[in-house]
């Protein structure tokens, strides 16, 4: 190996120093090469004949279902119906939890009030409520709101307690050093403290709201991204399933990089950006 | 002491804290200490003696067991804007500018923004910050975090300032130079100043007066003048004076240590008894 020009090997070794950063081009690399690798193993999978197309259908037969479902409107109004139905049931779970979270992991009296109820909510499967839900809400929207509201609440509102109650202390008693009384400290610094945290964790239940969706469409849907691929399933259209799991990526994606512009363009003294 | 120019006084104050499974600790045992108006007094102590604590109590954070704090004569209560404080964490506001940071106080209070911008603008002045003022916290070093906190509690025009540490987590070079920016402060503000640290050359360097205190539970061990001539800079260091104050502070503070790891057991053997 010559000196000037290091080999591959030393190049690749240069790039794995554990926690050192890497060169702007060598991170694109990675992120090509991922990319390209994947979709090389798929063809060659699908073209090569080595995976039948009921199992794994090649990217143009996706390509040519998604078309379908676009031209006919399918495709959009599922993704309507999916997107309303999370973003309503996880809006819901965010107006309750984040108040409700903050005063958990500020006052411990709260803590004692919702503590037992929180964590012994939160290991209860949500499919397992859906009887329970179809009983008491029947099964209308309603009902594929409250799985969402469920799946998120009670994991946002430890979430948010953890984030109120980690707070430094010091930075509540310097404000009433400088005359602030008990609600000037809640308003004027707990409050603002927490919301790079309280941002932070929006967008992971965001994430975690997505995941209960084939939940909540479980029952008595006809609309919705987790209908389509149920149904498609029963069909064995593997390739609109696929449709379905690209479209649900793809929001999920487009709603990350939404909050995380959302931090640094609302927050942008958040020491997290 | 002459009564007349007393700012704060402490007399027989204790602090009990309970342990959560029982039982309690004496943290601070009857103690006593008086600072005069204009004065600045340190407290210095082997670690876990009580000092933070101490400054805790007259800030009104933390509530004594027994005993009296008096700020010009009147009983501490609880926190307020008469006693500003500086911590050793940064405890800026991050989501407040520099501005809004030192303004916080004076806002509460409902003042006028032409005030709050006098102040602010005459307070960053004082600490050699004027620019930063539309600066966010995390784009400031940690020494210019913490002259943007005295700033901040110099703005209230409190009676007292107090400082727990407040140069304790920068690095040597930092300090030094926020040592001497504090002693410039004082000198052009006069301001009645008790400051904590276990750092006896700075506690030398910028008092009038230090008060030692015992190992837990915390007392005032003695009370050590500080005679060096004013205006000071690093340079009084080097003098003899500033260099048998610091024997002696450090001998004091030594036998408490001693004692303390005396008693948690084995550690002191034959030739190292006191």
């Amino acid at each position: 190996m010559n000196r000037d020009r290091p080999g591959l090997l030393a190049r690749l070794s240069e790039n794995l120093r554990p926690h050192e950063p890497i060169s702007r081009g060598a991170y694109l690399a990675g992120i090509g090469a991922s990319v390209a690798g994947i979709f090389a193993l798929w063809a060659v999978l699908t073209y090569g004949g080595l995976v039948a197309p009921l199992f794994l259908p090649s990217p143009s037969d996706i390509v040519r279902a998604a078309i379908a479902l676009i031209a006919d409107g399918s495709l959009a109004e599922h993704t309507w119906a999916s997107v309303t139905v999370i973003v309503t049931g996880w809006a819901l779970a965010v107006l309750l939890a984040v108040p409700l979270g903050i005063l958990m992991g500020t006052l411990k009296f709260v803590e004692a009030l919702l503590e037992p109820v929180v964590d012994f909510v939160r290991y209860l499967p949500v499919s397992a409520m859906i009887p329970l839900l179809i009983l008491y809400i029947g099964i209308g929207t309603a009902q594929k709101v409250a799985v969402i509201f469920i799946g998120t609440f009670f994991q946002l509102i430890l979430l948010i307690a953890d984030v109120s109650a980690s707070v430094s202390r010091d930075l509540l008693d310097s404000a009433y050093t400088l005359g602030a009384r008990r609600a000037d400290v809640l308003g004027r610094v707990l409050l603002p403290a927490t919301l790079p945290g309280v941002m932070d964790n929006l967008r992971i239940t965001m994430g975690w709201a997505w995941t209960y969706l084939i939940v909540a469409e479980l029952v008595a849907a006809n609309r919705g991204l987790g209908y389509m691929i149920l149904d498609a399933g029963r069909g064995l259209f593997t390739d609109r399933i696929f449709v379905g799991l690209f479209t649900i990526g793809l929001l999920g994606f487009l709603f990350d990089m939404t909050f995380k512009r959302l931090h640094r363009l609302l927050l942008p003294w958040s020491p997290r950006i | 002491m002459v009564a007349e120019n007393l700012k704060l006084a402490i007399r027989g104050l204790c602090v009990v804290f309970t342990r959560r499974r029982g039982g309690s600790v004496t943290a601070v045992e009857n103690l006593g200490l008086l600072v005069r108006d204009e004065e600045f007094v340190s407290i210095v102590g082997p670690s876990g003696c009580g000092k933070s604590t101490l400054l805790r109590i007259v800030a009104g954070l933390i509530r004594p067991a027994s005993g009296e704090v008096l700020l010009d004569g009147r009983p501490v209560e609880g926190p307020g804007a008469d006693r500003g404080m500086v911590f050793q964490s940064y405890t800026l506001f991050p989501w407040l500018t520099v501005q809004g940071n030192v303004e916080f106080g004076l806002r509460l209070r409902g003042r006028p923004a032409e005030e709050r911008e006098e102040v602010a603008r005459r307070y960053l002045d004082l600490v050699g910050l004027r620019g930063t003022e539309s600066a966010y916290p995390k784009e400031l070093s940690g020494g210019m975090q913490q002259r943007v906190a005295i700033a901040r509690a110099l703005a209230n025009e409190p009676a007292i300032l107090l400082m727990d540490e407040p140069f304790g987590a920068l690095d040597a070079q930092t300090r030094s130079v926020m040592q001497e920016l504090l002693l410039r402060v004082w000198e052009q503000t006069h301001k009645t100043v008790l400051f904590v640290t276990h750092d006896i050359e700075e506690a030398i360097l910028l008092s009038d007066r230090i008060y030692v205190m015992t190992a837990r539970p915390g007392r005032i061990k003695t009370e050590v003048t500080v005679a060096l001539p004013r205006p000071r800079d690093v340079g009084v260091m080097d003098t003899t004076g500033f260099i048998a104050l610091r024997q002696r502070v450090h001998g004091l503070i030594r036998e408490e240590t001693l004692r303390m790891l005396g008693e948690e057991g084995g550690l002191l053997e034959r030739g190292d008894r006191l």
